[in-house]
């Protein structure tokens, strides 16, 4: 399917609006599940180390969450 | 009914529901929004292919306004009856907030220069838009200024409560002032003052975009509920084992 061509003096404008309005929102999906990734990440690491205190065996932790200072040589 | 949503175990297994729908529902509007608009709705006769910036300039704005009303009544809730979840609720809007403000701002910027010759001009509408910018980064930086979350979420809650008077400024300054940008013509007396054809896409992509903002919010919540139960299940580690 051919697109429309668009008017020349302004193409540029149209493209350039829509490019970055597509990378914004792609910046916003990034972050989003950056922050939640982290958060589970954080979670598990909470729940690893709160069983360690407490002696009880620990859940296997995903390996994400083993990357931890703690877990540093 | 405030209390039922109360409950983060609640909310997480209804949001855990509802995210993934929302998103893609969300990214199916849009989508045909802004095909319908960038391919299908004949070029106007006064600006030509320059208006289909309009397709994503307008929702955009809707959705930076609609984003920042729904925090003003959160932070409200929050502040008078203490929801757990309300201050929660209002920091993770504003992301999505902000970043609609920004494509708001530079998709105008882009549209402004073929068509007023400038980039920018310290126009009444531009420069309340570019206020409101500023309230969303205040807004961000004061919660990430202060590690109390409840102290964090109280004085958040009074600066969105008092940024809400840009709001009705955004709105009316077309009117108020005479403004080198164009009133309004969806949401005026008398109706939409354009042709079904092009008013279509621009709504469908505003719910669309509506949506999105939706999506990351309910997302960035649950990061934030996450990162809560993490602190509390250490707090108790500690105080059993040091106890």
């Amino acid at each position: 399917m051919d697109l429309p061509a668009f008017d020349p003096r302004y193409a540029g404008f149209v493209w350039a609006a829509f490019g970055a309005s597509g990378l914004l929102l792609a910046a916003l999906a990034l972050t989003v599940s950056l922050q939640l990734r982290a958060a589970h990440r954080r979670l598990a690491d909470a729940e690893a180390r709160a069983a360690s205190l407490s002696g009880t065996p620990a859940p296997a932790p995903a390996p994400a969450a083993r990357l931890t200072v703690e877990d540093a040589p | 009914m405030l209390s039922f949503f109360a409950n983060p175990l609640r909310f997480m297994k209804l949001s855990g529901a509802l995210l993934w729908p929302v998103l893609i529902v969300g990214l199916g509007l849009s989508a045909w929004g802004i095909w319908q608009g960038l391919f299908v709705v004949p070029p106007d006769f006064r600006q030509s292919d320059a208006a289909r910036i309009m397709y994503v300039h307008v929702p955009a704005a809707w959705v930076s306004l609609g984003v920042y009303v729904g925090m003003v009544v959160a932070s409200f809730v929050s502040l008078v009856w203490r929801h757990v979840l309300a201050d929660v609720a209002a920091r993770s809007a504003a992301l999505a907030g902000t970043v609609f403000t920004v494509i708001c701002l530079v998709t105008g910027a882009i549209w402004g220069k073929p068509m007023w010759g400038a980039y920018w001009a310290w126009d009444p509408r531009l420069t309340a838009m570019l206020i409101q910018l500023l309230i969303y980064l205040g807004y961000l930086g004061l919660w990430a200024a202060i590690e109390d979350p409840q102290k964090a979420g109280r004085a958040a809650a009074i600066l969105c409560l008092v940024g809400a008077v840009n709001i009705p400024i955004i709105r009316f300054s077309v009117e108020w002032t005479s403004s080198l940008h164009q009133g309004p013509s969806v949401i005026r007396e008398g109706g939409p003052a354009m042709e079904a054809v092009y008013l279509m896409p621009l709504l469908v992509t505003g719910l669309g975009f509506l949506l999105l903002s939706v999506a990351a919010t309910l997302a960035a919540m649950r990061a934030e509920i996450l990162n809560r139960q993490a602190e509390a299940v250490l707090n108790r580690a500690h105080r059993a084992a040091f106890s």
